[in-house]
């Protein structure tokens, strides 16, 4: 079930885009989920936020780029909470290396919009 | 599986195809469906010590902080002998490399000072460590010198809420009967705690039987069974000089199972009069009553609804043992539970969105949850023996007696979060049954 659920996942994740940005979407979205721990109980795993934010060539996130764009439905309480976990997963996962993404192509990857989305994952 | 895993390939494949040669405009979307399930790795140094007499409080504060958040079972604590930086000013600026190193998602400082008069004063500061920025302002709290373990679950529960987005719980407290002496001959009392099992003080002696205590909201009051009469009678303490009374809910009758609104101002019990037990409702400033039920069945153990509309109970009017919903002020009542086996001991959730109960089926006794309408039913534990629910304050835990087999069984608190997670014993002194937890202070 979970097989199918992350291909699911990342099937939706590689739809836009050439394929080279496909592929490090795909990396990208697998680097991050490594980090993004949410608590099954709580308010926010039922929201679902997506973050803005830049990248720099060397694969790490600008720093103070990251800000939301949109949430699901949910208190403001629940919201925070959705993001703040987003947030954390997005710069706890970079390290002090970056992400593996290639340099050459960092015009496709500048600017990322990524929603975390915890519906799918609940359900299993 | 296969087939389904096969037909997801190819929607995936046909999906990208008209996408391939499409030049992207705009940000790289990407969407994350999955992540882990492990709890949030902290750190929290000793609190610096600004006196001399702040010394013997300082390391404690800051354990007793770790062990609320720990025991949630949400945080992981970085052992301190892991610890890269050293905290020695409260001011000092963090060294978000050092912990960053060592993998601390977030970071709590705090100092303790400590003054000739006996007052305690805590500071704290909570650290977002990969974004290298505090999360929320510094605060502080003060006590006297006793009060220091309440000084740390207020610190806590500041830093639970500003990691979790939720309502704090730490700085609660139960009241629950003390129960020593064998199980034939059983001494019961009531008994008040921290809600991590510390600071018990008894309510009772041990002369006569005591049953099913109930805090109001407030937490200044608690109902009670009494068997001080030889028969069951409801009686109300008041906490703070332990003084209690007997509710005058009629003569000859056996009063039990009681409970407050949420408002405090009216209570909800059990009456037997010959045969039959109903529900009961008594305005507590006037002596009003109102009966709720009248069925020819045992109806008990009744739960307001946090907004005070709605009332929860068990009853076995339909043959076995069932939860049934209905109006504050009486009426048509709501069958709820439909699963196999008894449910008993409901209670509503202080957010309003399940029911906590007791459920025996299969000589097996388990402590489970459902929504309001019945659904999403849920078992959290099984045992020999679990019974008596009661809601934390955010409605994120619920604690529960358990009871072990034999002669020489016997009865302590234990905790579980909402998920069927994080179950642990609550530490007593002596044996411990019916909790009911109290508001956050």
């Amino acid at each position: 079930m979970r097989v199918l659920g992350a291909l699911a996942g990342l099937c939706l994740l590689t739809a836009p885009g050439p394929v080279l940005a496909q592929t490090y979407a795909a990396d990208f979205a697998l680097a991050v989920q490594r980090c993004w721990a949410i608590d099954v109980n709580s308010e926010a795993s039922d929201i679902a936020v997506t973050l803005a934010f830049s990248m720099r060539p060397d694969g790490t996130v600008v720093p103070g780029s990251v800000k939301m764009v949109s949430a699901s439905p949910g208190s403001k309480a629940g919201i925070d909470q959705a993001f703040q976990s987003a947030r954390r997963a997005l710069l706890r996962c970079q390290g002090s290396e970056g992400y593996n993404l290639r340099v050459a192509e960092h015009a496709q990857w500048k600017d990322v919009e990524m929603t975390f989305d915890p519906h799918e994952w609940r359900r299993e | 599986m296969i087939a389904r895993l096969a037909a997801l390939v190819l929607a995936c494949a046909t999906a990208f195809l008209p996408v391939a040669v499409q030049a992207q405009s705009g940000p790289l979307r990407i969407e994350i469906t999955e992540g882990v399930i492990e709890p949030l790795p902290y750190a929290v140094p000793d609190f610096v010590a600004e006196t001399q007499a702040a010394e013997q409080f300082a390391a404690e504060i800051s354990r007793v902080v770790a062990a609320d958040l720990t025991g949630t079972g949400l945080f992981r604590e970085i052992p301190r002998d892991a610890h890269i930086a050293r905290v020695s000013s409260f001011g000092a600026p963090v060294q978000f490399a050092d912990w960053k190193a060592i993998n601390a998602q977030a970071l709590i400082t705090g100092s303790v000072s400590a003054d000739a008069s006996g007052r305690v004063v805590v500071k704290f500061r909570v650290w977002d460590v990969f974004a290298g920025q505090e999360l929320g302002q510094g605060m502080q709290f003060a006590s006297d010198a006793s009060g220091w373990r309440r000084l740390a679950h207020k610190v806590a529960d500041q830093v639970y809420s500003r990691l979790t987005g939720e309502t704090p719980y730490f700085d609660s407290r139960v009241v629950f009967v003390s129960e020593t002496g064998p199980k034939d001959a059983r001494q019961k009392r009531l008994a008040i705690m921290d809600y991590d099992g510390a600071n018990v003080q008894y309510l009772t002696d041990d002369s006569s039987l005591v049953l099913a205590p109930r805090f109001s909201p407030n937490g200044g009051r608690v109902l009670y069974t009494s068997y001080q009469t030889g028969f069951p009678r409801i009686r109300v303490l008041t906490v703070g000089d332990v003084a209690s009374q007997t509710l005058q809910v009629g003569e000859g009758v056996m009063s039990f199972a009681p409970r407050f609104s949420p408002d405090g101002r009216m209570v909800v019990y059990s009456l037997t009069q010959g045969s039959n037990t109903d529900i009961y409702a008594m305005d507590l400033a006037s002596g009003a009553t109102r009966q709720l039920t009248s069925a020819p069945s045992i109806e008990t153990a009744p739960s307001f609804s946090p907004d005070g509309q709605r009332i929860v109970f068990e009853s076995d009017r339909s043959g076995t043992q069932q939860l049934y919903v209905m109006p504050a002020m009486g009426g048509e009542a709501q069958r709820i539970s439909f699963g196999e086996g008894r449910y008993g001991t409901p209670v509503w959730s202080p957010r309003g969105d399940r029911i906590a109960f007791t459920k025996q089926n299969a000589g097996r006794f388990h402590i489970g949850v459902m929504r309001t309408d019945g659904s999403e039913e849920r078992l959290l534990t099984a045992s020999f023996l679990d019974e008596g629910p009661t809601w934390a304050p955010n409605g994120r835990v619920i604690m529960f007696s358990r009871e072990t087999q034999g002669a020489q069984g016997s009865s302590a608190l234990y905790s579980v979060d909402i998920s069927g997670r994080n179950l642990k014993r609550v530490r007593t002194p002596a044996g411990a049954s019916d909790p009911s937890w109290g508001p956050l202070q």
